[in-house]
């Protein structure tokens, strides 16, 4: 199935069928009539031989002459299509037809041609058929497939079993990528589990085991650097002709396009840290020249901004030392002072053969082009007769380029951990491993990571492979940790795979306690969740209201804000649809991606605690933002805000720019392809993840309708024209109405009020953001659409996003059977004046969560 | 660096044209500045058959690509210009089809005919004749087979490989990867672990099977499905264990370049092809697929368009320019690896003589989405017949591809939709 319904061109995203809220149900009479509009007339329930007769009186009029089993013109033929669709080929003809008929592309010109009525009728007819037959070809009987762990959840989990941080080991960064279905990456029918797969999780268990449990004895070591600090290529030059190697120097941040020295690396300690431990750096490392008089447009930063050091992992054997590395999760970060040079701690974790790379996560776009602006506009100040060009020689005896420089690091360790280490605190216990009592001690370390007690089988298998490897193996303490790998590798470990007997519907207490975990933190249960289990107290709703408010508390439950926003709004996309350097560099030198997913995050958080409407999604009188994100939105607190206050909730003077999830730069990156924008895809966007309505996917023929920034036409001039066909016009009048009002934003979501840059000659064409719902409402501009989606329509969004969270939370798709459940949940919902905390508790408490 | 290859490519590309084949050699040798790259010298797999199939995502035009003259004297066109040094080392088909449609959604059936969807009803589910080689002959090198390229594009990407248990086979995506997988080498003591740890993962592989037995009782028919893809995984991964334990004491060829950093697929498909070339010429492995999809940017060639819209070109001139600019710079490249491989010496013949090269789309016209006209190159290994075919009835494409089993020695009589053999 999945082959037909997948993917999505960036102006017609294709969709898993026809215009339809996924779960209809009779909740609200504008429900009722919305869903009239995008329902053809015939519906699912007519009998099959009526259907077969509908489409057959059509085909036969129309079709078969040419396209019949003998003659099969164009390679098709209609004579063995039969109703319900059950074949895959059988659902690629009737998505050709559809397409075809649309487009007025067939029958030819010359044959008998049906009137525009007939047309739409069967095209309207095909899609439900179509749309009937994916969600039964999809169905898993509205119940959840068993589901292996997403990388992120695993590697999470492992962290927890370990207790120290594992992303340093990049354990998945070579497995293969995760599917998502309908933007959410945890629904279990859909997950593959390749031998790829299963071989990764082999050798990361093999290396997280070997490296953390099992290293050698090593007394901690100092190592002083001094001198000799070689850069990259480029930088060598110079540096060895103005300081001999004395100072490494950090000249811009790591995310650049250009790379020169936006990474600094120890050319003395290429070899790295002889063994996984905690290591003491400390690095004497002064901020060269913030007060620069030069131009700030050169570097492209917030010279207001205290410099920041940080420190990553690099290892030689992963690739170039001067380049972005796979694993580089940052380890410590610092601010550099101005004034002289003084001495930075950062205490680190550092795996086998890693070695301290150190960056500025604030500092200039772009070194090489700001080298050469900075010496052909100083050129005279720098006293040069020929523009030095790329050269930085000159710049660093008598310039201001701003940078920062480090003139020693020590490092000691690894730092003795005198009662054990925690990783072999966290598996074997407070005494760490001990011989006579491995197997009680595996079987305690299987139950945690199992989740649930341990079964004879279970401790057969563990016993097994203990004793073999006992005798393979001289050590009886490699016996143990091998078969920690095994318990790792095990379908226990890796699947959500839940136990409870066929003929119970409701869920057992420790399969809930996982499902909820891996909801609410991504990690497996904690202790005081398992103890719940194990007193089987998690199957009554109450007494998983109980846990679910403690772990909303808790701050691990942003990793649910962040993955179920990843999945309802699809800002997992954020960073893959990179904007051109030329024309967004803020993006790249602010690295907004992550202030634009923060952003997300803090709205919903706030609104999870004070258990805020959920309405307020559509339209706000605020928003959250932190230094960054108000100088792409023009707010005033671009000059009030500092780095160091975080995320702030600011009260909005105009709903026209800004407010609720569409005013969101995140959303509207996600919601455009990086480079232009589109009222298509973005009225896709919104019907599709605010709406939960999935336009039918456009005939597959048709190109693209690309803006046209040279200011001839606007893209709204092209859609009318578009529009003004009927078979076009009964999906666009319903899709291009919900983006004419995301016009005013650009592809990183800038206001504007024009389209680009006009040619010579010409005036760039004003954005014009007003629009007519299909239903007949009217709307000037961007706040009034707000408006009508608010007034009119969220019932259907509060409906799809407690859809999305169910089927985010129980690893399944939602089905025609579920309906009654989500009524019920809607409506209590809207009775406690829409806050969000109740819907999520409403969400986790009800019977579909409940259920295997 | 950057830069530097591109400025070097276009020199060479607007000399490439006036080269004879006999000068082929040399010339390919300066086409990549003369960089003796590996040390060590093919030793066992000299003469032994290859396979590699180029795949891309939106076909190719076939108004710039196919000539109108069939047979020995067809005429050079726009796109098949890069090639003309080669036309004696080629066979240039049309009207060779797997009878299917679905437009980018069959384009990932290209070296299997069968939609994978419709994998599980067949034996061989939805192999890939890559896949399908690799099976017969993999054990004999270090690498079964070789997949590289784009991990996704529209609807999915090329998707060009698929085991037989119906699992698309992903590739490596960048050359850097690529690199430390063909050459860098374990010490002795990785060397020794990983002997160790081979022996750990056969008894786990077992524990796993017993898991999953028993497992199997306690869940529903849904999960039962589920369970049996883990278990045809445990198995594949039980093959791929044997062949690890083969060439863990076996040393990996001596690369003399530097690990390359990663880039954008346009700038790095020289790279990845030379380094296809560097992992035949090496015998680390004989089969190799290279996929040009989503990560293939028109950006990155100055287009500031999306490739899959402008596939759309509506017969829109600069369109099609854009297009033609995008797929010139493919066949450029595949030129120039074929050229390459023409250099590279295996026993009494060159490299491109053992290797059966196979390039084209599974789809053949993007703009209409049909899968019916594909452009099919097929060049070395015995297919330089120097003609253009052209099949006035519908051949399977899959006779192709059972002709290319065939000339391994492997005993198939059919290969996906196959209904005869080749001629």
């Amino acid at each position: 199935m999945k082959t037909i319904v997948r993917g999505s061109s960036l102006t017609h995203p294709a969709s898993t069928g026809c215009f339809h809220s996924s779960v209809r149900g009779c909740w609200s009479v504008l429900l009722t009539t919305f869903v009239m509009l995008c329902l053809a007339s015939f519906g699912p329930v007519a009998l099959c031989e009526e259907r077969m007769e509908t489409l057959s009186k059509f085909l036969s009029a129309y079709c078969i002459d040419c396209h019949n089993q003998q003659d099969a013109q164009g390679s098709r033929e209609f004579e063995t299509l039969k109703l319900p669709l059950s074949l895959e080929s059988h659902l690629i003809t009737a998505d050709e037809i559809v397409d075809q008929l649309t487009l007025r592309q067939m029958p030819p010109p010359d044959a008998l041609q049906p009137t525009t009525e007939e047309r739409i009728a069967l095209v309207e007819f095909l899609r439900a058929e179509m749309r009937d037959a994916r969600s039964r070809l999809q169905s898993t009987g509205g119940r959840t497939v068993m589901r292996r762990l997403t990388n992120r959840e695993y590697e999470n989990t492992l962290a927890t079993l370990f207790s120290r941080r594992v992303d340093t080991l990049g354990l998945t960064a070579e497995f293969p990528s995760e599917t998502a279905s309908k933007n959410i990456d945890r629904i279990g029918s859909e997950m593959i589990t390749s031998a790829v797969l299963l071989d990764q999780y082999f050798s990361a268990a093999n290396r997280l085991v070997e490296l953390r449990l099992n290293k050698p004895e090593t007394p901690p070591k100092d190592w002083q650097f001094q001198g000799h600090f070689v850069q990259y290529e480029e930088l060598s030059g110079p540096h060895k002709s103005v300081f001999n190697y004395r100072y490494l120097c950090l000249y811009e941040q790591p995310n650049t396009d250009t790379r020169q020295g936006g990474y600094g690396h120890i050319e003395d300690f290429l070899q790295g840290v002889p063994v996984s431990g905690l290591y003491d750096i400390e690095v004497h490392a002064q901020a060269m020249h913030r007060d620069t008089h030069y131009d700030p447009k050169i570097f492209r930063i917030d010279f207001s901004e205290p410099f920041q050091l940080a420190v990553v992992p690099g290892d030689i054997k992963r690739g170039h030392i001067h380049y972005p590395q796979s694993i580089e999760p940052i380890l410590g970060q610092a601010i550099v002072p101005d004034k002289e040079a003084e001495w930075i701690s950062f205490r680190v974790w550092l795996d086998e053969g890693q070695t301290p790379r150190f960056i500025f996560p604030n500092g200039p776009y772009e070194s090489r082009a700001s080298v050469l602006e900075s010496n052909k506009k100083y050129k005279e100040e720098l006293k040069v007769e020929k523009d030095p060009g790329v050269s930085r020689a000159k710049l660093l005896t008598d310039g201001k380029l701003p940078h920062i420089r480090i003139d020693e690091v020590k490092i000691r360790g690894p730092l003795p951990e005198p009662n054990g280490t925690a990783e072999e605190i966290a598996v074997f216990g407070a005494d760490g491993f001990q011989p006579e009592r491995a197997m009680e001690q595996l079987f305690a370390f299987a139950e945690r990571a199992f989740r649930r007690p341990l079964q004879d089988l279970d401790r057969a298998r563990i016993e097994k492979i203990y004793h073999k490897r006992n005798e393979e193996q001289s050590s009886k303490r490699q016996a143990a940790l091998d078969t920690i790998k095994m318990i790792l590798c095990s379908p226990s470990f890796l699947y959500l795979c839940e136990h409870t007997p066929e003929n119970e519907p409701i869920l057992g207490p420790y399969d809930i306690a996982s499902r909820l975990s891996y909801t609410l933190w991504g990690i497996l249960p904690d202790d005081i969740l398992l103890q719940a289990a194990k007193e089987n107290k998690l199957t009554e709703p109450s007494d998983l209201k109980q846990q679910i408010t403690r772990m909303l508390k808790d701050p691990r439950s942003d990793e649910f804000i962040r993955r179920f926003l990843d999945s309802w709004l699809n800002l997992r996309v954020i960073g893959s649809l990179p904007p051109p350097r030329q024309t967004a560099s803020e993006y790249y030198s602010e690295d907004l991606p992550t202030s634009m997913k923060e952003e997300a995050k803090h709205f919903f958080r706030n609104l999870l605690d004070t258990n805020g409407p959920v309405t307020d999604f559509i339209d706000s009188d605020y928003v959250f933002v932190d230094k960054k994100l108000p100088k792409l939105y023009g707010l005033p607190e671009k000059d009030s805000l500092r780095l160091a206050d975080g995320f702030q909730k600011i009260a909005l003077a105009n709903r026209n720019r800004r407010g609720g999830v569409l005013g969101m730069s995140g959303v509207l990156t996600a919601s455009a392809n990086g480079v232009d924008t589109s009222p298509v895809t973005r009225g896709v966007w919104v019907l599709e993840n605010m709406l939960g309505i999935t336009p039918p996917p456009p005939p597959d023929v048709v190109p693209a309708i690309e803006s046209d920034v040279s200011g001839a036409t606007t893209i709204r001039d092209r859609l009318a024209k578009h529009r003004a066909d009927a078979a076009c016009n009964v999906c666009h009048r319903k899709i291009d109405p919900m983006g004419f009002a995301l016009e005013h934003f650009d592809p990183i979501g800038r206001f504007r009020d024009k389209y680009g840059k006009p040619k010579e000659g010409k005036t760039a064409p004003k954005v014009d953001p007003s629009g007519t719902f299909p239903s007949g409402e009217a709307y000037a501009d961007f706040a009034e659409f707000k408006q009508v989606l608010s007034g009119t329509r969220s019932e259907f969004f509060v409906r799809h996003m407690i859809e999305t969270m169910l089927s985010y939370a129980a690893g399944r798709h939602m089905e025609p059977t579920d309906r009654s459940e989500i009524d019920l949940i809607a409506q209590r919902v809207q009775d406690d004046a829409f806050g969000l905390r109740t819907m999520v508790i409403e969400v986790l408490t009800s019977e579909i969560f409940r259920s295997r | 660096m950057q830069s530097f290859l591109s400025r070097r490519r276009f020199v060479l590309k607007s000399v490439a044209g006036a080269l004879a084949i006999p000068a082929l050699p040399s010339f390919a040798e300066e086409s990549i500045g003369k960089r003796s790259v590996v040390g060590a010298a093919p030793g066992a797999g000299v003469s032994a058959r290859r396979f590699v199939a180029i795949g891309n995502l939106l076909g190719f035009q076939r108004k710039q690509l196919f000539p109108e003259t069939v047979g020995k004297g067809f005429e050079s066109t726009k796109l098949l210009e890069p090639l003309d040094p080669l036309r004696n080392h080629m066979t240039l088909y049309r009207g060779l089809n797997h009878g299917l449609k679905g437009g980018h959604f069959a384009v990932h059936t290209f070296l299997s005919g069968v939609l994978h969807h419709e994998a599980k009803n067949r034996p061989d589910g939805n192999v890939t004749v890559d896949q399908f080689i690799a099976d017969a002959i993999g054990n004999q090198t270090r690498f079964a087979s070789l997949t590289v390229g784009s991990e996704d594009g529209i609807h999915g990407g090329c998707q060009l490989a698929w085991t037989r248990s119906g699992i698309r086979v992903a590739p490596i995506t960048g050359p850097s990867a690529l690199f430390e997988k063909l050459f860098v080498e374990d010490s002795l003591g990785q060397r020794e672990k990983q002997k160790i740890a081979n022996g750990l993962q056969a008894s786990i592989l077992d524990s796993m099977v017993d898991e999953a037995k028993a497992l199997s009782v306690q869940i529903n028919r849904e999960d039962n499905e589920k369970l049996d893809q883990y278990l045809s995984s445990v198995r594949d991964v039980e093959k791929r264990l044997q062949a690890k334990s083969k060439w863990v004491d076996q040393p990996k060829p001596k690369a003399t370049l530097e690990r390359p950093a990663d880039r954008n697929t346009v700038h790095d498909l020289p790279l990845l092809y030379e380094m296809i070339a560097l992992a035949l010429q090496t015998d680390s492995t004989r089969v190799a697929t290279l996929e040009i999809g989503g990560s293939f940017l028109p950006q990155d060639l100055g287009i500031d368009k999306s490739y899959h819209g402008l596939s759309h070109h509506g017969n829109d001139e600069q369109a099609i320019a854009d297009l033609v600019k995008l797929e010139h710079y493919q066949i450029e490249h595949f030129g120039k690896f074929l050229m390459r491989l023409a250099e590279i010496n295996d026993g009494e013949r060159s490299l491109l003589d053992s290797t059966a090269v196979l390039f084209g789309s599974g789809i053949a016209d993007a703009n209409s989405h049909t899968n019916d006209d594909l452009p099919i190159i097929m060049a070395g290994g015995g297919y330089g017949s120097g003609e253009f075919k052209h099949m006035t009835k519908r051949v399977p494409l899959c006779n192709l591809f059972l002709d290319v089993i065939q000339r391994f020695g492997i005993p198939a009589e059919s290969f996906g939709t196959s209904t005869s053999t080749f001629s």
